[in-house]
């Protein structure tokens, strides 16, 4: 039979290793989504849409080119980062501030 | 003795001796301190880091705008320029004296970085501004964690480590997405800050803008048929304006005639409350210090116009990060609400006026 006291030391050992596996998985982060910043253009007269990437410079209301319809203003009509999933043509995505994605408390400390 | 009753009795020595450290010493309190202070540490180094990422983006920023010592730029902005609260146990007077610190530090930074960046042009200005004011902050959070972590260390005060350790995961998220938030000013692209402008913006339609405050303009234009005047900071740099003063000036020009004073801005979400989220209320909706939304109040008081408040709910992180889809949904939503307000409370021959609260970097 198997002396008591190792029994004790063995099943607190145990314990130990299973908590620490357990904590340090919990605190492993999960991987990045892809999001890209996107411009949505649309023309001031027909109400022609586009969208495509940020570029630097864009901001809302800016006057972007004429339109391929019929020649219009092409405005900015909005920015912001969307998931890159939905978006097929905007693919070649760049990476997300890791803040804006929820953090888990590991509660390790 | 059998083998039982030795390691019963060993159990036994071995409780008695437990119970007497936990409860007669300081060592499991010790232990604590030495635990949550190299927890803490770490946090501090990965503050560092993120202060000196911070540094370094503003130093990129400046020299790529010809700034010839960007360094001494960066350090003669950091520590300086903070601002002393006015008395608040003699109360009178005490929103005009706010006021007053408030611009005569807006006015000295704007003179700092007019000096120091004498080509740049007044959005690259704004934004410079910006950034130089994060990149402060994180030198400041980082600053005060290392207080209380060296209070602690030298107090022997485990209380105040282990509350420390516990706040520090936020802090240290927060301090992520104002390094992050960098990005946004550098790019110039529109924040969660500005669904305020963003629904004034959309709303104002073809008209075009009047200066009436510093860094802010108006519009008049039409919605379901009544004249509405739509008051927004000028952008697309990064700027508030003085929305509170606008108000007051055309609230005073125009008198009873205006019919609802309708305001739009950012709001702070709750944990369990979706980002995108819009609600509607009464009251000012500004998140001053103070003069801003006391001169909307006054100026609505006077006259007796009703005052709604339309906000679209964001986190803290995301309203100074780049505006996510989520936001802008919300604000096309907002926009909705707005009109609906003016269909239903506003006279086919009163006036509404609508102002877009907010940073409206990226929206004209
Ligand atoms: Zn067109």
């Amino acid at each position: 039979m198997l002396d008591p006291m190792t029994i004790v030391i063995l099943a607190v050992l145990a314990f130990i290793i299973t908590y620490m596996a357990v904590s340090a998985m919990k605190s492993r982060q999960e991987p990045l989504k892809k999001k890209v910043i996107v411009t949505q253009l649309k023309c001031s007269n027909c109400g022609y849409g586009e969208r495509r990437e940020f570029r630097e410079g864009d901001y809302v209301g800016k006057e972007v080119g004429e339109c391929p319809k019929c020649g219009g203003k092409l405005l900015v009509e909005a920015i912001y980062l969307e998931e890159v999933e939905g978006i097929p043509e905007l693919r070649s995505a760049v990476s997300v501030p890791k803040s804006s994605q929820p953090q888990k408390n590991t509660g390790r400390y | 003795m059998d083998g039982s009753n030795d390691w019963a009795s060993t159990i036994l020595v071995l409780l008695i001796l437990g119970s007497f450290l936990l409860n007669f010493t300081d060592i499991p309190q010790k232990m604590q301190l030495w635990r949550y202070s190299s927890y803490i540490r770490k946090k501090i180094i990965q503050l560092t880091e993120i202060e000196d990422e911070s540094k370094r983006k503003v130093i990129k920023y400046l020299s790529r705008l010809n700034v010839e010592n960007p360094r001494k730029v960066l350090e003669g902005f950091i520590d300086n320029f903070f601002m002393i609260s006015p008395v608040d146990i003699e109360p009178t007077d005490i929103i005009r004296r706010m006021r007053h610190l408030i611009r005569t530090r807006d006015d000295s930074i704007r003179k700092y970085v007019e000096e120091n960046l004498p080509n740049a042009t007044l959005v690259q200005r704004q934004n410079a501004e910006v950034l130089l004011e994060i990149s402060s902050v994180l030198t400041l959070i980082n600053k005060i964690v290392k207080h209380y972590f060296q209070l602690g260390l030298k107090y022997n005060n485990w209380i105040l480590m282990m509350q420390l350790a516990l706040e520090l995961q936020q802090v240290v998220r927060l301090a992520k997405a104002y390094d992050d938030a960098m990005d946004s000013f550098m790019k110039g692209t529109p924040i969660g800050d500005g669904a305020g402008p963003l629904v004034a913006h959309y709303l104002k339609g073809d008209a075009e803008p009047v200066e009436i405050s510093k860094e802010t303009v108006y519009y008049v234009t039409e919605i379901e048929g009544r004249k509405v005047y739509v008051i927004k900071a000028k952008g697309p740099g990064s700027t508030v304006g003085w929305p509170g003063e606008a108000v007051e000036k055309i609230i005073n020009d125009l008198g009873r005639s205006v019919s609802r004073i309708i305001t739009v801005d950012a709001a702070l979400k709750l944990e369990s409350e979706k980002t995108g989220e819009v609600a509607y209320g009464v009251g000012a909706a500004i998140g001053d210090p103070g003069p801003e939304k006391i001169a909307i109040e006054r100026a609505a008081t006077k006259y007796g116009i009703p005052l709604d408040a339309v906000v679209i709910k964001m986190s803290n992180e995301e309203a100074i990060n780049t505006m996510t889809k989520q936001i802008f949904e919300g604000v096309r939503k907002a926009i909705e609400i707005v009109k609906k307000i003016i269909k239903e409370k506003v006279p086919k021959d009163g006036i509404a006026v609508v102002v877009g609260i907010g940073n409206t970097v990226g929206i004209t």
